[in-house]
């Protein structure tokens, strides 16, 4: 792989044993739709190791064995992408990167990147919007990156909004992050105009601890795309940008909670379909629906019917993606024998004492967080969530055991 | 003597073949897109399975676009 930065345009060149169709850190395979991408604004002068780690956040699927920046970058960075991937990288010269002392939020706007949010109520905000790329015409007009975006801005927060097509090198599954950390790429570009020292992702428990969405459904202590000591973490960290995730020890109940409780609880949206609010016929409004309606002890109201095809996995029996939520909301939700997830209540059968441990933190996901930020995290945990007992915790560790 | 020439030439001609192969992999794909266009002419008329038409359209320039990398690739070998 070859890469060269024009500005914000990045073009990339295959090597001989690249191919089209990759692999994502979570092993999920990935195909190629185009070889140039652009992200706005950045500064001409960042740090080479960080057009580096944002440019490996693009093509990283479709690198088998080496990769060439038009820049030199730093032998700590090189190191790092040996030990987390075994490829070469180069040109090696210069200095790495010093950490910097402002932690940012990569904010989407979801009750994740919102409970995050209020953990760090003076943190600044980076938000990732899309924008079309020239080369691809735009076939997915529902995704309303504009609505997003405005939502973002009407937070009140210090927020720097990073406009890239960068999603649109990804063919299938369909336009995308190639890596999930791709979302960072414009909060990387802008990390010493901003003086970063940690970017905070609104990854939760489910995400970081138990192998949650389209990764593995089982305890993942060395996740390799969140964990501080993965291949992504100490790249982050090589880079002198750590990861922070200030929800990873808390479920997606304890999110939806804090963001519903919070001052940007107005401001909150998951879906990316809805103008006016979310769309409530997607399947990821119905996820959230559930968790919310758990959260407020009330019955589903969703005009989802099991006969849509965005009910269909909750006709089936167990594995799903994101169980734990599943279990949480059918041990919680008045009525759920009827309607959409009654069969998938039937089969989990979780009860509200088998899913508490999801009420509370994980304490391993506080030992984690970089010292700088890692007091804040603990108090608010402490003082508006609670810790785990040992057995709670051992519900996380045993968990797809 | 002769072997490092031969094997330069040999690794010339495999690229070459690769590339005409890769051309000729556009001028059917370049055939594809021609009849579609004609496809949806004639279907504009009578709108019956635009969702079906969109999408083959769809995939037919994401190979497009794909084939432009792999050319790429090729010119890079060679
Ligand atoms: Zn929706």
């Amino acid at each position: 792989m070859r890469v060269t930065w024009n500005g914000g345009t990045l073009t990339f060149r295959l090597d001989a044993e690249d191919e089209i169709t990759g692999q994502a850190a979570d092993g999920y395979p990935v195909k190629l739709r185009t070889n140039s991408c652009t992200v706005h604004g950045v500064p001409a002068d960042a740090h080479p190791d960080l057009f580096a780690v944002a440019a490996w956040s693009i093509v990283a699927p479709w690198t088998r064995r080496r990769i060439v920046f038009d820049r030199a970058i730093s032998a700590e960075l090189a190191a790092a992408l040996h030990e987390g991937w075994g490829v070469e990288a180069g040109p090696v010269s210069g200095t790495p990167r010093r950490t910097g002392s402002v932690l940012a939020i990569s904010y989407s706007g979801g009750a994740d990147s919102v409970a995050a949010a209020t953990i760090h109520p003076d943190a600044p905000f980076v938000h990732f919007r899309r924008v079309p790329h020239p080369r691809v015409p735009n076939r997915w007009t529902h995704y309303r990156s504009d609505v997003l975006a405005k939502l973002a801005g009407r937070t009140g927060r210090e927020l720097t909004v990073v406009d890239s097509d960068l999603e649109f090198t990804l063919a299938e599954p369909r336009p995308g992050y190639p890596e999930h950390h791709a979302v960072a790429a414009g909060a990387l570009l802008l990390a010493d105009r901003m003086d970063l020292g940690g970017l905070a992702f609104g990854y939760e428990l489910g995400s970081r601890w138990l192998g949650g969405d389209r990764y593995l459904l089982r305890y993942t202590p060395d996740n390799p795309m969140w964990a501080p000591h993965g291949a992504w973490g100490r790249l982050f960290a090589a880079a002198g940008v750590h990861i922070v995730l200030p929800v990873g020890g808390v479920s997606e109940a304890v999110t939806m909670r804090l963001a519903l409780e919070s001052p940007l609880k107005d401001v909150v949206r998951w879906c990316l379909r809805g103008v006016d609010g979310p769309c409530r016929t997607c399947g990821k409004c119905l996820y959230k629906e559930l968790i919310q309606a758990a959260v407020e002890r009330r019955p589903l109201d969703t005009p989802i019917t099991v006969k849509r095809p965005v009910a269909r996995k909750w006709q089936e029996p167990p594995p799903y993606g994101g169980q734990e939520m599943i279990e949480y909301g059918c041990a919680r939700v008045p009525g759920i024998e009827e309607g959409v997830f009654g069969k998938a209540a039937g089969h989990l059968r979780a009860t509200e004492e088998s899913t508490a441990w999801l009420d509370r933190c994980y304490p391993p996901a506080l030992a984690e967080i970089p010292s700088p930020w890692r007091d804040t995290v603990e108090k608010f945990m402490i003082d508006n969530v609670g810790l785990m007992t040992p057995a709670q915790a051992r519900r996380v560790e045993e968990w797809g055991a | 003597m002769m072997r490092a020439p031969k094997a330069w030439m040999d690794e010339r001609y495999a690229a070459s073949q690769e590339l005409a192969e890769a051309r000729q992999e556009i001028e059917a794909l370049r055939a594809t897109v021609a009849a579609l266009q004609q496809e949806v002419k004639r279907l504009a008329a009578a709108p019956q399975e635009p969702c079906a038409l969109a999408t083959r359209t769809a995939e037919a320039l994401d190979s497009v676009l794909q084939n432009e990398v792999l050319l790429w690739q090729a010119v890079d070998r060679a």
